[in-house]
């Protein structure tokens, strides 16, 4: 008897014609799950649209950051002047675009540094154990008694004021909660059944941190990555806002909000812009945040 | 010298309480090819035992002598090489699998860590020679384990463990997490694997019936101690240690019309942190004596490869006791 085709397989062998079944791969995977997060893709999106102004700041923005138009000072958004100028007549469109530049690399170089200081001295405390632990764990909490913002406004203040200075107050402030986190990323998955079996397998300690254990906490991390990314953007503003982070006429998004805040009763739009800057990019981060994390567990498929 | 021989093995954990003996002067010997079952309840030390014998654990004292060479004293880095004669099937293929690993990975990453074949296409042929020995379609190569069934899982395991050609496997319980139909499966594949490659299996189990099947020796494990050891017939049907028959007597019998009388032990398990020095089924036993609470019985050779460590069971290897 000859195999009959209901319509519905006719119209998938037609469609499919010629084609090889594609193997789908973990990275594809999470991609395809992540497209069909909405909130996510929103943030995606944001954190695109300043990934361009940040790379294209040069095409993008109308005026040079830095130049000072005396004759529009003062103006609130116009056609000229999409988000207004400053009271030295200086492009606020051109400068929010501009410091989408400073923000997102710096935020990146700080998020980098910590992962590389704190978050791997936690990863070792919490794989050795023990002494080991101890001893980071105690260092990082005298770290921890201080403020982080204290912390970061000494540490500038002992350094002076520029990029590496405020990279390096970022990256020691924010080393104690980024340790902690890794050291109890690492203690979640220690005692995991495939810990043992990859050790009886011959896994030596540095695969097994590398391949087993960092992999298998990606979930908590990835969040805890673009959370702290917006973090620092945050912080960054902060420092730059309370005069201790970089100089003027950096355009830093906190810097633009110090500038604006003299004149914030008259004219609000200076102080909006940036912040809406640093708001949406915040709100962006944490969104693809926690799209990635759903997206990364194959567990939830 | 015997393929394994196990002498005095002890492993001993530091607990707030004080030593917990979980394994305590274990001696057995193993012969190569053959298969030797590990019974008893939970938290006897079985677990523990297969664990020592893979270094998992840094034994607190004694030998195992493998191929003439005692492994106990050996770093992480000397064992290494021997780590391809001694493997472990784990109990649990739901947790023991690296969940962000893909089946094929997974059967690689042996070879790879042991830097036994370099070369990615001839890497590629081996696991799909694993693959057909444990019985898993080729198919399944990109498949996650979380994607896959308990007993494909389970052979997943196995292949692991077979990748580096060991003389010698421990099974650790390795079909107590499956369906019934599936365990079946599963201990036929190690009963031909065991058959083609002549392995060696130290099989680790609380299920009677699974040992029954697949065993050619039994030792029967007790609070970190072995208090019967024999061959798999002789232990069925001349059952001397007071627990083995408590143990036996729990098999269930598919028949309605046999009557069952099962032994029930009274009494609480006693603990293993500190033990005294008598018999550590004292406390169970329902023909304990003066002498049970004041002395440990050792394990001796009560008939012809018949070892029993119990008071009770006089040097002819006649029961003292009374049923």
């Amino acid at each position: 008897m000859a195999k009959r085709m209901t319509p519905a397989i006719a119209r998938f062998k037609k469609k499919h014609a010629g084609k090889t079944i594609q193997v789908s791969t973990p990275g594809k995977e999470a991609w395809r799950r992540l497209r069909r997060n909405r909130t996510a893709l929103l943030g995606l999106a944001i954190i695109l649209l300043m990934l361009i102004a940040a790379i294209f700041a040069g095409w993008i923005a109308p005026y040079e950051y830095q130049q000072q138009i005396y004759a529009d000072a003062y103006q609130t958004p116009n056609a000229r002047h999409l988000f207004g100028t400053d009271n030295f007549g200086r492009d606020l469109f051109s400068r929010c675009v501009y410091g989408a530049r400073y923000s997102l690399s710096l935020g990146l170089m700080c998020v980098i540094a910590s992962f590389l200081t704190g978050g791997m001295l936690g990863v070792i405390a919490g794989y050795f154990g023990g002494r080991v632990d101890n001893l980071i764990m105690r260092f990082m909490d005298m770290f921890q008694a201080i403020p982080q913002v204290m912390l970061a406004i000494s540490i500038t203040a002992a350094l002076g004021n520029g990029i590496p200075q405020m990279i390096t107050a970022i990256t020691v402030s924010t080393m104690p909660t980024i340790s902690k986190n890794c050291r109890a990323a690492i203690l979640n998955v220690k005692n995991a059944d495939y810990v043992e079996s990859s050790r009886a397998i011959g896994v030596g300690r540095w695969r097994m941190i590398f391949r087993h254990m960092i992999p298998n906490s990606v979930g908590v991390m990835v969040i805890f990555v673009v959370g702290l990314m917006g973090a620092t953007i945050n912080m960054m503003a902060s420092l730059s806002y309370l005069g201790v982070g970089l100089n003027p006429p950096t355009p830093e998004w906190g810097l633009i909000l110090s500038d604006g805040k003299g004149f914030f009763t008259a004219y609000p739009h200076m102080v909006l812009f940036p912040s809406l800057m640093i708001l949406f990019t915040i709100l962006a981060f944490n969104m693809l945040g926690d799209g990635l994390r759903d997206a990364f567990d194959p567990r939830l498929k | 010298m015997a393929f394994l021989e196990i002498n005095n093995l002890k492993k001993y954990f530091h607990t707030p309480k004080g030593m917990l003996h979980a394994v305590d002067d274990v001696t057995l010997t193993m012969e190569k090819g053959t298969t030797l079952g590990v019974v008893g309840e939970s938290g006897c030390g079985k677990s523990t035992l297969g664990k020592t014998l893979m270094k998992l654990h840094e034994a607190t004292a004694g030998e195992v002598w493998f191929d003439g060479v005692n492994i106990v004293p050996m770093t992480v880095k000397e064992f290494a090489p021997y780590r391809d004669k001694i493997q472990m099937i784990f109990q649990d293929p739901y947790g023991s699998l690296d969940p962000r690993m893909s089946v094929g990975n997974l059967i690689a990453e042996p070879l790879k860590v042991n830097r036994k074949i370099k070369d990615k296409k001839l890497l590629h042929i081996k696991v799909e020679e694993l693959m057909d020995a444990v019985g898993l379609a080729r198919r399944l190569r990109n498949s996650y384990p979380h994607e896959l069934d308990g007993g494909r899982r389970q052979r997943i395991g196995v292949a692991r463990a077979l990748s580096l050609d060991p003389e010698f496997i421990v099974c650790d319980e390795p079909v107590s997490a499956l369906d019934v139909s599936i365990q079946a499966q599963i201990l036929n594949l190690l009963q031909d694997l065991q058959e083609e490659r002549n392995l060696t299996y130290l099989f680790i189990t609380h299920d009677m019936s699974v040992v029954k099947h697949i065993a050619d020796e039994i030792a029967v494990m007790y609070l970190g101690q072995v208090v019967e050891k024999c061959a798999s017939d002789e232990l069925f049907k001349n059952t001397l240690h007071p627990y083995s028959r408590a143990l036996l007597s729990a098999i269930p019998i598919p028949n309605i019309h046999v009557e069952r009388k099962p032994i029930l032990l009274t009494g609480e398990l006693s603990s293993p942190i500190n033990p005294k020095p008598c018999c550590r089924f004292v406390a169970r036993c329902p023909y304990a004596t003066d002498k049970c609470h004041q002395t440990e019985p050792k394990l001796r050779e009560v008939l012809p490869g018949h070892f029993v460590a119990c008071h009770l069971v006089d040097a002819a290897g006649a029961k003292i006791y009374k049923e």
